[in-house]
This record gives C-alpha cells, structure tokens and sequence, in this order.
C-alpha cells in the first residue's frame, strides 16, 4: 500500500512533466529566435483582413446614369439630390 | 447596417471614406483609422515637397542604385507600367519639367503671378525608358538629372490598397479629393452615387451615377493653374514636349477597375486631346470616359455609360 509520500509524489508527477514539456518549448523558441533573427527591416507585414476583389466589368461598375449630358455642354444637373461623392479633379 | 464616416487630410486634399457595418462599430473605426495611417505613410514616403522623403532622396541619387522600400518600389513599377502601356504619354519622369513650369512647391504656395522669364517651346524630355527597376534586389537606378513625380498615381495607389482594407466589408466608399472607389450599397440599400462636376462652374454636376463597384478619376486643367510672364501654365505636363499640355479638354472623367488605372487614362486622354483621347479611351478594354471641351461639347467614349433624361 503506498504511502502518503509516495500518493503524493504520483499527483504531482504529470505537472512536474507538463512543467517541463512547456520549458522545452520555450527554450526552443528562443534559440530560433536567436538563430533567424529578427524580421528585415523591410519586410511588409502579412495582410490582416485585405481583400482583393476581382476587377468589375464596365457594365457591373456603374448603374443607372443620373440627369443628362447634352451635346451643347449645358448639361443638366442630377435629381437634386447631392451625391454621395463628387469628383471634379485636382 | 450603419455607415461609419472619417474625414482626414492627406496629399494635400480632403479624404472622405465611408464604411456600412452591421451595429458594432469598433472593427470599422480601426479599419478606417487603418486607412489614415497608410496615406499618412504614403505621404511622407513619395511626397516630393518632403526633403526626407524616400522618393526625394531617390531623385538626389544621380544615377546610382537605390535600395527602395517594397511601397516606393511598388509605385514606381506602376507608373513606370502606366508609362509603358500610354507608350510615355503617361511618363512618371516629368519632375524636371514640372519644376521648369513653376511646380517647384506644394500647389498652394506657388503665386498666382510668377515673375520668371518665359518658358523655351520645349522643355525637360521625361525618360521613363531609361529607368531601371531590378525587382530581385528592390533596387531603381534614375538616369543623372532624371527625376520621378509620382503624386498622381502614388493618390491612386493608395486609394486602391485602401479599398483593399476596407473590402471585408459590405459596402465602403473612398473619396480622396475626386479619386475615389466605391464598393456595395450604403447603408439603406442604395447606390453610391458620383457626381461628375462641370469644369467650367465646380459647383454644378454635369451627370450622376450610380456606381456599384469600380473607381472614378477626373483630370482637367482648370484647377492648378498659375501664370508665368503672362502665359498661362498648368500641372500636367505632356511628356511630348516637356510642357504644360495644350489640349482643347478641360476635364477628363474616366472610370475604370482601380483608381491607379482611373487617374492615368484621364491624364492621357486629357493630353491627347478630344480626337485621340477619345481614340485612346475606346482602346481601352476596361475603362471609359467623358471629356468636356474648351469649346463647351461635351463627349464620351463608345463605352461610357450612356444618360436619357433625369429621372
């Protein structure tokens, strides 16, 4: 029958492992991050949430043209309504 | 859904950009401040009026490799690609020229009235061919005196990687100062709408549209504009001749899949002029464009998304 030492000693056996386990990895870690170096000065950080979107045809970039363009330049302004965005150069 | 707006100033212009978000807000303000952050680093990376810029040591390294950073590399092959598919009426090395015509400052510094002798016919020939990018090593060599301007295309860019970042979410638009992306609806299903201003009263919008995925750009001749020994001068210069162009368009509207693309098709089809540019438009497999002339026509190419009446 075993002792109150030794049913000690059995419980405390998988967290002295699990101690050690961790402090392997550790210590690897560090010797890769000793031997790699740290990251070049350049190097870009790794896109986070970028999303490339695929390039849209004419015909799916614009919908329904808004007032109208006449050919002796008066033009019309839209609904009255201002836009969202204008753009006007610069 | 809600729509998430921030306002900053960068380049030199406002920057409005927009975001719809479901209620929770957080994520879209980070993305938004995100999107801040990277013009401010684009600003100070290729601004030429910045003496530490990176670009403007680049232009001080008379004709040696320089190391760029993976942002100045990336521009640079993009102008330098916009150059070689204009055939160089698109040409990024116009500095010389520019700073001949009177752009030796930021535009809001230069008076209106410069007291400098009058400009020869012609002017600084841009080189773009004799530019050298080595993408292994990340290295450009500029040819001696050869200097890069990349502040229209570099705006370009950076509301590109912008829409990028923002592209997680269901709707978004970017306004800087014209150049602008808009992706989605807004926040109560409606369309982002674009208003094309006439160049001849700003305050006017010549059409409306609806935009539902794809960028925008105008160049015209009529807003940085100053006089030198009582000749006219503007900022786009035609690599041509090496001087302000003379072209009977005031402004050129083009839309296209990125805002890079966008901003160089207007500039060329805006030099050309009516005949070529709209020529040069109907070449192109993904953009279309409206040009307003001196004369007061207004004109599109065969693509441009065709107007009917006001609603």
């Amino acid at each position: 029958m075993a002792t109150a030492r030794q049913s000690t000693r059995r419980r405390k056996a998988p967290v002295r492992w699990a101690i050690v386990a961790l402090s392997c990895v550790a210590t690897i870690g560090a010797y890769r991050a000793i031997v790699t170096g740290p990251p070049p000065a350049h190097a870009a950080p790794p896109p986070t949430q970028a999303v490339v979107q695929p390039a849209p045809t004419l015909n799916e970039m614009i919908g329904q043209i808004q007032g109208q363009v006449s050919g002796d330049g008066t033009g019309t302004t839209g609904t009255g309504a201002s836009p969202t965005f204008r753009t006007r150069g610069s | 859904m809600k729509e998430v707006t921030h306002r900053f100033r960068a380049m030199n212009t406002d920057v409005v950009a927009v975001v719809v978000t479901p209620d929770r807000r957080t994520g879209a303000m980070g993305a938004l401040r995100h999107v801040e952050m990277l013009f401010s680093k684009v600003e100070a990376t290729l601004s030429r009026f910045r003496v530490e810029s990176e670009l403007s040591r680049l232009n001080r390294w008379g004709g040696k490799p320089f190391a760029a950073s993976p942002l100045l590399f990336a521009v640079a092959t993009a102008a330098l690609e916009a150059a070689r598919v204009t055939e160089g009426v698109f040409d990024p090395t116009v500095l010389s020229a520019l700073v001949a015509a009177g752009y030796d400052r930021s535009f809001e510094e230069i008076p209106p009235e410069r007291a400098d002798p009058p400009l020869p016919s012609t002017g600084p020939r841009p080189r773009w061919q004799d530019v050298h990018l080595d993408a292994l090593t990340r290295t450009i060599v500029l040819p001696k005196g050869v200097g890069l301007d990349l502040g229209g295309i570099g705006k370009g860019w950076t509301v590109d990687r912008a829409a990028e970042r923002l592209g997680t979410f269901p709707g978004f638009g970017i306004d800087a100062g014209g150049d602008l992306c808009c992706w989605g609806t807004r926040a109560d299903g409606r369309p982002w709408t674009v208003g094309i201003a006439d160049p001849r009263q700003p305050d006017r919008d010549l059409a409306v549209l609806a935009v539902h995925a794809g960028a925008v750009a105008t160049s015209t001749v009529v807003r940085r504009r100053w006089n030198r020994a009582g000749e006219a001068q503007h900022h786009l210069i035609d690599p041509r001749t090496g001087r302000p162009g003379k072209t009977d368009v005031l402004s050129a509207t083009v839309l296209a899949g990125s805002v890079a693309r966008a901003e160089t098709r207007a500039k060329v089809a805006l030099l050309l002029g009516s005949r070529e540019g709209l020529r040069f438009l109907d070449e192109q497999a993904d953009a279309a464009g409206l040009l307003v002339l001196d004369d007061g026509q207004v004109v599109s190419s065969a693509c441009f998304p065709k107007v009917s009446g006001a609603p």
